[in-house]
């Protein structure tokens, strides 16, 4: 079933531009829209809240890109999944 | 395939430079470029300054000394930068790695760390070599024969005008880098005529 849309909690390094991250995010396949809130700013970190919208989000590979840009993340908030039903509608 | 690999590749490079761009590596490359070409331009000016002062006739004997000063300098600045550089981007590394309770090997973070410390290494070896360079070419053979005697006086206005183009280049090129090419051509007619007494 096509994950829809999903909200994570992220602690990301300063050093790292969130417009630079959120653009990252947008070019995988299956996300339409990304969309980052600064929740928490520390020295050398911040809490973010990621939400991702598309057709069909791969969370394994937003996993992989969050890790390799050097991000933790520390749980997955809501997750909404579209049935192929609505899909096709 | 190697292709679709090689574009790969090129992304990771234009997303590790485009990182590098976001945090303080150019403000640090510009700051070590001009220290270390300045370093370089003041050594080989006191250098010709004091060797023709000093009764030199030879200009080859000249242009090797200044040429031999300035392998040195890039070799030091190599090998400093290379190892001060990593030690203290690695210590970096891991009060980040810490404050976000994970490793981050092989994450765009270590390898842009990575790229900064060759880089700054190379901009720190170059820089005084090309500013050496920059004096001793009136002093190089083919150069020299046609100048003749006014080699060593070419070599110090070359100094003396890059010194000051430096100052400029510092300064932004507004109105404000006079003052610094000014401060840097001081320092310069100092060093010559410190040494041409």
């Amino acid at each position: 079933m096509p994950i829809a849309k999903v909200i994570l909690d992220v602690l990301k390094p300063r050093e790292l531009p969130l417009t630079g991250l959120v653009e990252k995010l947008c070019q995988l396949e299956g996300v339409e829209t990304v969309s980052a809130d600064v929740i928490e700013v520390d020295a050398m970190t911040e809490t973010i809240k990621l939400t991702i919208e598309g057709s069909a989000i791969d969370l394994e590979r937003v996993a992989d890109e969050l890790d390799s840009v050097g991000c933790a993340l520390r749980s997955v908030d809501t997750v909404v999944a579209r049935s192929f039903k609505s899909a096709q509608r | 395939m190697l292709k679709s690999k090689e574009s790969s590749r090129f992304i990771k490079m234009l997303n590790l430079l485009q990182h590098l761009r976001a945090t303080r590596f150019p403000s640090l490359a510009r700051r070590y470029l001009v220290l270390n070409a300045f370093d370089g331009i003041m050594a080989s000016l006191g250098f010709v300054a004091g060797y023709f002062a000093g009764g030199g006739v030879n200009t080859q004997g000249a242009f090797k000394g200044v040429l031999a000063a300035g392998f040195a300098m890039a070799l030091s600045g190599l090998v400093s930068a290379l190892l001060t550089e990593a030690a203290e981007q690695r210590r970096e590394l891991e009060e980040l790695e810490r404050a976000l309770m994970r490793k981050l090997d092989d994450t765009l973070l270590e390898k842009s760390r990575l790229l900064s410390v060759v880089l700054s290494a190379l901009i720190n070896a170059t820089a005084p070599l090309a500013g050496v360079l920059v004096v001793a070419a009136p002093l190089w053979d083919p150069l020299a024969t046609v100048l003749g005697g006014a080699s060593a006086w070419v070599s110090l206005a070359l100094a003396l005008a890059s010194l000051f183009s430096l100052g400029l280049v510092l300064g932004g090129l507004n109105r404000r880098s006079l003052g610094y090419g000014a401060a840097f051509l001081a320092a310069g007619l100092i060093v010559t005529l410190v040494a041409g007494v």
